[in-house]
């Protein structure tokens, strides 16, 4: 982890840069900021370290590829952050939701290649520190479907749904009609860069993660309790 | 290596995650024990690598060896 960023985060929050009440906002926000950009690092570094171990030179569409991911990845953290800098605290999850997988389809796909199916309940408020990982659980898990669901480079689907479970719980699913996971790969125990970050994101929200191969399709499902605003 | 480290913040209700670089599981759990004692919020920190939990570290610092 670069040293700044890392200094950053240990830079204790405290009164005493001006004893304001407005300073220890900035400070604070600033420390979420800092949370922020080190996840993204080791994001970043993670993915280097995945392309590092591929047994072959990467091409240039597929170089470009793994940028737009990562600038996906900022966009959304970024877009979030200007929401709390407006004074948000709790977000409303189907707006957000909408938003990152409109944003990573129109990124990713080339236009008409992929139907985007929205299912998604209003009244699932969210606080800002749940729906940062949501958010990137979501873009990750479009990603991969954009990347592996149709390798014959046919049109496809891909719905996303988020919704209230009856105990109050959130579930998030994704769902794509390509060709399910590869043989031989267990997503929960794979080291491949989206698996891992989805499985660190989910642990991170407490939440429960599930794969469904479908034989026609693979369905992932994120199932959180609910929370309150921090 | 890239280790995943969850901090406890007494200011959210979601852990903090991060994917950090080490040399090994001592320089790993080094780096989450500065991060530890550097932030007066940080309740406790988790290092995992592959699947499993290596340490949790808690405020005061002491050690709970896990497996």
């Amino acid at each position: 982890m670069p040293q700044a960023l890392f200094a950053q985060l240990l830079e204790p929050v405290s009164p005493r840069i001006s004893g304001s009440r407005d300073a220890i906002d900035v400070a604070e926000s600033n420390h979420r900021i800092a949370n922020s950009l080190a996840l993204v690092a080791g994001m970043l570094r993670m993915q280097a370290a995945a392309v590092r171990r591929e047994d072959r030179a990467l091409r240039h569409d597929e170089l470009a590829a793994l940028l737009l991911e990562a600038a996906g990845h900022v966009d959304t953290i970024g877009r979030l952050h200007g929401r709390l800098s407006r004074g948000d605290t709790t977000f409303e999850l189907d707006e957000i939701v909408r938003e990152v997988a409109e944003a990573t389809v129109e990124s990713l796909a080339p236009p008409g290649q992929v139907q985007l199916v929205l299912q998604l309940e209003g009244n699932c408020g969210s606080p800002a520190q749940q729906t940062f990982p949501i958010s990137l659980v979501v873009g990750e898990l479009i990603t991969n479907s954009l990347k592996h669901a149709h390798p014959a480079g046919v049109p496809g689907e891909i719905a996303v749904s988020c919704r209230q479970g009856p105990a109050g719980e959130l579930m998030i699913e994704v769902t794509d009609d390509g060709v399910g996971l590869p043989e031989g790969i267990d997503p929960l125990t794979s080291d491949g860069f989206g698996f891992r970050l989805v499985r660190g994101l989910a642990k991170q929200l407490g939440a429960q993660l599930s794969f469904e191969d479908r034989g026609i399709g693979l369905m992932v499902r994120l199932r959180l309790p609910r929370s309150h605003p921090s | 290596m890239t280790f995943e480290i969850y901090i406890d913040d007494d200011r959210y209700t979601v852990l903090q995650l991060l994917f950090v670089d080490a040399r090994d599981e001592a320089d790993a759990i080094g780096k989450a024990n500065a991060l530890l004692r550097g932030n007066q919020h940080y309740r406790s920190i988790e290092v995992w690598s592959d699947e499993a939990q290596r340490v949790v570290l808690q405020r005061p610092p002491q050690r709970q060896r896990v497996g």
